[in-house]
């Protein structure tokens, strides 16, 4: 093959460069599940997991999931989101 | 910068052959990712053949789950990112057009695709509301044949008479080097012309279907500027 390019305005792309951050934030993922009309098409995966530590923390994470009405799970993955600075 | 998609939600209207044409041609010049996001993983069995070019990093995506974080890696560490998705309208298409900065939509002259192509281009105008964001679009004529039955002609003309949506002057036509690449791997120019028909022409295919891209990318990002000084 001939290593001759035949391309007409196809040159060096140095406007294009990476970037930062492509990913939309939370209210706009939110609001992508909200109107998205094609389905998930993976079978929800479900795991459990015990904890064992001190009391203390164990009830406070029980009340912030009380008084927040949410449940453990959901509570725990706002949590680690916060930890990672995706909120 | 670019993260651009191939989606239609029909499986067999090119969106493999194309996202990989146009992976390889980027890679010859700029670093570049290609996101395997089919279920079936053909860009992934490709690159583990010999000839990958060096610039081009494939990921292997698994899940619906995982696949905005694994966009935002690679959008932050090459210049462009094209994602290959899975044919069929999935939480996963959306998630990936909806974090796209332009979307590829690969048919053949088809009732069935073109039928799949319009599902897409509806998703996608959800996904510009929802994120209050132009993503431009364009839809792409494959595995084309130089003499086109009537229907075929009937069915490309309504896309490129229609106004609201922006087609691809170049089509990629049906060669041999294009699937050839699959079974040897490599790239087409890495091809032995002896060997596989066509060859010259097949890269002069997919490297004028490469050039219109930059083209239509520099156009919406002008547009895109125009409107925020607006």
């Amino acid at each position: 093959m001939s290593g001759e390019r035949t391309s007409l305005n196809f040159d060096d792309l140095d406007d294009f460069e990476a970037k930062p951050s492509a990913k939309p934030d939370k209210a706009t993922r939110k609001k992508v599940d909200q109107v998205a009309s094609f389905p998930s098409r993976e079978a929800p995966q479900t795991k459990q997991m015990n904890i064992t530590g001190d009391a203390s923390v164990l009830d406070r994470f029980d009340r912030m999931c009380k008084e927040d009405r949410r449940s453990r799970h959901a509570m725990l993955e706002i949590l680690m989101d916060a930890y990672e600075g995706k909120g | 910068m670019p993260v651009i998609s191939f989606a239609n939600s029909k499986g067999g209207s090119g969106k493999t052959t194309s996202a990989l044409l146009l992976a390889c041609a980027l890679a010859e010049i700029k670093p570049t990712t290609i996101i395997d996001a089919d279920p079936r993983h053909p860009v992934t069995k490709w690159a583990e053949k010999d000839g990958k070019p060096d610039n081009l990093t494939v990921i292997t995506n698994e899940s619906e789950k995982t696949i905005q974080d694994e966009i935002d890696d690679a959008a932050a560490k090459d210049p462009f990112v094209i994602i290959d998705l899975e044919g069929t309208a999935s939480l996963r298409m959306t998630y990936a057009i909806s974090q796209s900065d332009f979307v590829i939509v690969p048919m053949k002259e088809q009732q069935q695709d073109a039928e799949a192509a319009l599902d897409v281009i509806q998703e996608l105008h959800r996904m510009m509301k929802a994120s209050r964001r132009e993503i431009p679009y364009a839809v792409l004529f494959t595995q084309s044949k130089w003499v086109k039955s009537r229907t075929q002609r009937h069915i490309g003309n309504q896309f490129r008479s229609n106004e609201r949506i922006d087609t691809f002057d170049v089509e990629l036509f049906e060669r041999e080097p294009f699937s050839a690449i699959f079974q040897t791997g490599g790239t087409v120019r890495g091809l032995d012309p002896k060997k596989i028909n066509g060859t010259e022409k097949a890269l002069e295919n997919a490297t004028k279907f490469a050039d219109e891209l930059i083209a239509k990318l520099r156009t919406s990002r002008e547009k895109q500027l125009i409107n925020e000084v607006a």
